[in-house]
């Protein structure tokens, strides 16, 4: 045998060893895993019916898992709560100064084992859980960070909100998912969330108006998003107009009002929004952003508009000549999806003369809605497209 | 309709190995490394020589890279399921600051699955998003079969006309769900246009534009977005892992597995969890992502309206896209990433006849030709980092070169086995060699699947182990042959954007 076939041979042998290796690997491993599930199983069965107390059989079982599998699974969001608590108190009592250490441990190599058991102790309700975090998240590991903002969130008291708080001040994480956790907190933090009103990045005034809109209801809060919505920058005045609406107070519509003439587009949108279910006053305000620059704030207009039906086609009615085509294709737009259009045509006002009064609001609708939504209204209402469209283009 | 963007590793270079291999080690053929002559004669003994240099030398390099892709690709699994089991997903599928996303469903002639398509596009676990179905002018019964299921009543809406769409006959929205519009627009003849008709009436900053064939999971959205919400100033697109299925309509557990599919199916299978597992996560660490799959492309709409939306020039739509969103924002110097992730969103039907096999592969190779083509201005420039660096080069070798090392390593082969110089236990030895160089890959690919899902059951697991050898000598030969077809189409300027038939049921 030559050396090349030596080479060959020694070649497929390494490949098929890998091969063969990586294939017992894969199978040994998910062997392992369902075995564990199926005994991990029985745990979250005997684990709910029993209370959570340890007894008897979920405890033989649980010595019978190896550590690994145990902490994993405790340690996993799709472990059922009262299960997942149930393994990580076990966790704890097998192995309580080593799961501590690994909730202190630095580095990014060892950052999925810290995540691991810094879940196991909030989980088991350890008493110094929450020191722990506080530790995790100032730890720079941007993976470490949002598992402990997660958990943070999970416990829900008074402290965990201010170190997460403190973690949105000195944007520890991404601020929204910062935010979204204090959003859930069972409590009251008005007072944690108005000095962020005052701060000098204008992101955090953002995010303290923003998340102030739970309290927009109580005096104080309605007054500071109020001087908030004057904010020199657009966005905190755009989640102030838009957490004060929340709140249902006159000032807010007053300042959403105010609002809807801002230079900045995305505030007059926010604010055209905020005039929702503020009925009568709405619909006079917010009618003129039909023929805005901008087409996101003629979207959110005719949103408000279409939620104050009542008021709609009395405001609109003066849209349908505008003369900028936005504001008439809006106008026809809002009178269609909020049932004008198709009232009108029930009631035979196609078949009127054309002199009349209701035929001559159904035309101005028809022709500033345009050939589209012709066609559409005629097959919505069973009618002769051609006959709308000639309806449409007759007079005016 | 049907693009889904699978780049495999080895794609195309493995039957030229199988070829190559063959040639260079035949005892006697080796005898010029030992300064004696072939058999054969001078004259065919030189080019010979030389085509067996090339074909190895190509071979080498492209999967060396694959296995140090696959390397890249573990260490990016390992994160990624590691971070979803840090973080959890409840607050992001209930929080209001979630932001919310368009999904965008073009449809062309898809009566058999449009209906639990969007059903299931609308059981979409995530707070806030809106399906917008675009039917592109079909001429089955797509339209009617949604207009009975959802109570469709046509509503006309002002959309945003920022990319050219074509003409629009209708706009539909649901009496029965809110978050559904459907648009009745005049057949563009591709996927671009649907697509941009989409983002006209889009409405949120968040696009994910899907296959009106794929039936995607509940938490779809919810998985991809996860990661854009850590970062949505710099993550502006995102893909992820598509799986073929014989019934993508019912989910894997309901069905009898890959078992009860169809050998090339199966194959297929195998080649969408490679490419998607062991290729893509590591160019995803590299943010070289050169495909985000056309069944799943989740992008930041201001980014696609910058860069002029879909392309109605090229064969396919989604790879071209990567390629030019890649070169806005290499060219502007702005921070960006373009992400794969590991977790399987959806579930798509592949073709189950070679004729459709076939024809889908040449239409990808000849997409793959036309955007390379287009941007080889990129390739090998520092401008454009490490895509142009790294990223595009191994698209060139791996994917634009293979076609014509085949081919070149086919007519060696056969020149060879002309002229007497193939020994046939030796050739047995060296396809044996090259199929579990590559059925290595695809085991590594079953295990980072499994790792992360744990969705398999045992028995189909063993049975892609038992496949993974046999892929190199049973399927891939078609694929050469596709991609030989693709190459010709490409010369002569052809942009038919042709889809398999859909299987028969």
């Amino acid at each position: 045998m030559n050396g090349t076939d030596t080479f060959l041979e020694l070649a497929l042998g390494a490949f098929a060893l890998v091969w063969l290796g990586l294939a017992l690997y894969v199978l040994l491993t998910r062997l392992i895993y369902d075995l564990g599930g199926a005994l991990l199983d029985r745990v979250r069965k005997h684990g709910v019916q029993a209370d959570l107390r340890y007894a008897g059989d979920p405890e033989a079982l649980l010595r019978r898992l190896p550590r690994r599998i145990l902490e994993r699974t405790a340690a996993d969001p799709a472990t059922p709560r009262p299960a997942a608590a149930l393994l990580a108190g076990h966790v704890l009592e097998r192995h309580p100064a080593d799961i501590i250490r690994l909730a202190r441990a630095p580095g990014r190599r060892r950052r999925w084992r810290r995540i691991r058991a810094l879940r196991i102790l909030t989980l088991a309700g350890w008493h110094s859980a929450l020191p722990l975090l506080e530790e995790a998240v100032e730890s720079g590991d941007e993976d470490v960070v949002a598992a402990a903002v997660a958990m943070l969130g999970s416990l829900g008291n008074r402290r965990s909100a201010e170190v997460l708080s403190h973690a949105l001040r000195t944007q520890r994480f991404s601020r929204s998912r910062i935010a979204a956790q204090l959003d859930e907190s069972r409590m009251p933090i008005a007072d944690l969330l108005l000095p962020l009103l005052e701060a000098d990045e204008q992101q955090l005034r953002f995010w303290g108006a923003t998340l102030l809109s739970r309290y927009a209801g109580r005096e104080e809060v309605a007054t500071a998003l109020g001087q908030a919505a004057a904010d020199p920058d657009p966005s905190v005045r755009a989640a102030a107009v838009e957490s004060l609406a929340v709140g249902e107070s006159s000032a807010a519509t007053t300042t959403a009002v105010a609002l809807v003439r801002d230079p900045v587009w995305f505030v007059r949108a926010h604010a055209a929004r905020a005039l929702r279910g503020l009925e009568g006053t709405a619909a006079a305000a917010v009618a003129p952003l039909l023929a805005d620059e901008s087409w996101w704030v003629r979207a959110a207009a005719k949103e408000t508009l279409e939620a104050c039906p009542a008021v709609a086609l009395e405001v609109l009615v003066d849209y349908l000549d505008h003369v900028d085509p936005f504001a008439r294709n809006g106008a026809a737009e809002v009178l269609q999806n909020t049932g004008v259009l198709d009232a009108l045509l029930s009631a035979g006002e196609a078949r009127r003369p054309p002199d009349g009064p209701g035929p001559d609001t159904l035309r101005r609708i028809l022709a500033a809605g345009g050939p589209r939504l012709t066609a559409s209204a005629a097959a919505r209402n069973g009618l002769d497209g051609e006959e709308l469209q000639g309806l449409a283009a007759s007079g005016g | 309709m049907t693009s889904k963007r699978i780049r495999l590793l080895a794609s195309g270079t493995a039957f030229a190995a199988l070829a190559c291999a063959t040639v260079v080690f035949h005892s006697d053929l080796l005898t010029w490394r030992r300064n004696t002559v072939l058999p054969l004669g001078s004259v065919a003994e030189e080019p010979i020589r030389v085509a067996v240099i090339v074909c190895v030398v190509y071979l080498l390099c492209v999967y060396s890279i694959g296995y140090l892709l696959s390397l890249l690709a573990v260490v990016e699994n390992h994160s990624r399921v590691r971070e979803g089991e840090a973080e959890g997903w409840e607050i992001i599928a209930r929080s209001r600051f979630t932001i919310p996303v368009s999904v965008i469903a073009p449809m062309h002639n898809e009566e058999g699955l449009a209906v639990r398509v969007v059903h299931a596009l609308l059981e979409l676990q995530y707070p806030e998003f809106e399906v917008i179905v675009v039917n592109d002018g079909s001429t089955d019964q797509t339209l009617e079969r949604l207009t009975r299921e959802f109570a469709l009543l046509p509503f006309d809406r002002f959309e945003r006309r920022v990319l050219p769409i074509g003409t629009v006959d209708a706009v539909y929205r649901s009496e029965t769900e809110p978050r559904l519009t459907v648009i009745d627009k005049v057949a563009g003849g591709n996927k671009a246009e649907p697509l941009n008709c989409g983002l006209n009436f889009a409405r949120y900053r968040y696009v994910c534009c899907v296959d009106g064939d794929t039936i995607y999971e509940r938490h779809a959205l919810l998985s991809s977005m996860r990661l854009v919400l850590r970062d949505p100033g710099r993550i502006v697109g995102l893909t992820s892992q598509i799986v073929v299925a014989t019934h993508p309509e019912l989910p894997y557990r309901r069905t009898t597995g890959l078992l009860g599919s169809t050998l090339l199916l199966n194959f297929q299978h195998l080649e969408y969890l490679r490419s998607f597992l062991t290729t893509r996560l590591a160019w995803s660490r590299m943010n070289s992502v050169v495909c985000t799959s056309g069944a799943f492309m989740l992008y930041r709409r201001d980014a696609l309206e910058e860069v002029g939306g879909y392309s109605p020039d090229f064969s396919c739509e989604d790879i071209e896209l990567t390629f030019r969103v890649h070169e806005h924002f290499l060219r502007s110097e702005r921070p960006y990433r373009i992400l794969s992730m590991p977790e399987p969103v959806a579930r798509t039907e592949g073709p189950d006849r070679l004729g459709g096999l076939i024809s889908q592969r040449a239409r990808w190779q000849r997409v793959m030709l036309e955007t390379t083509w287009h941007y080889r201005r990129m390739a090998f420039n520092p401008r454009y980092r490490q895509f142009g660096l790294i990223g595009i080069p191994f698209c060139i070798l791996s994917e634009v070169l293979a076609p014509f090392v085949e081919v070149l390593a086919l007519t060696t082969l056969a020149a060879a086995a002309l002229f007497g110089a193939v020994s046939w236990p030796e050739y047995g030895f060296a396809v044996s060699l090259m199929s579990l160089a590559l059925a290595s890959l695809s085991v590594l690919a079953v295990r980072l699947e499994d790792v992360g899902t744990r969705s398999y059951r045992v028995r189909d697991i063993v049975w892609l182990i038992v496949l993974s050898p046999l892929e190199l000598t049973v399927y891939r030969p078609f694929l050469v042959w596709a991609h030989a077809q693709g190459v010709l189409a490409f010369f002569r300027g052809d942009k038919r954007w042709d889809r398999f038939e859909r299987n028969l049921r």
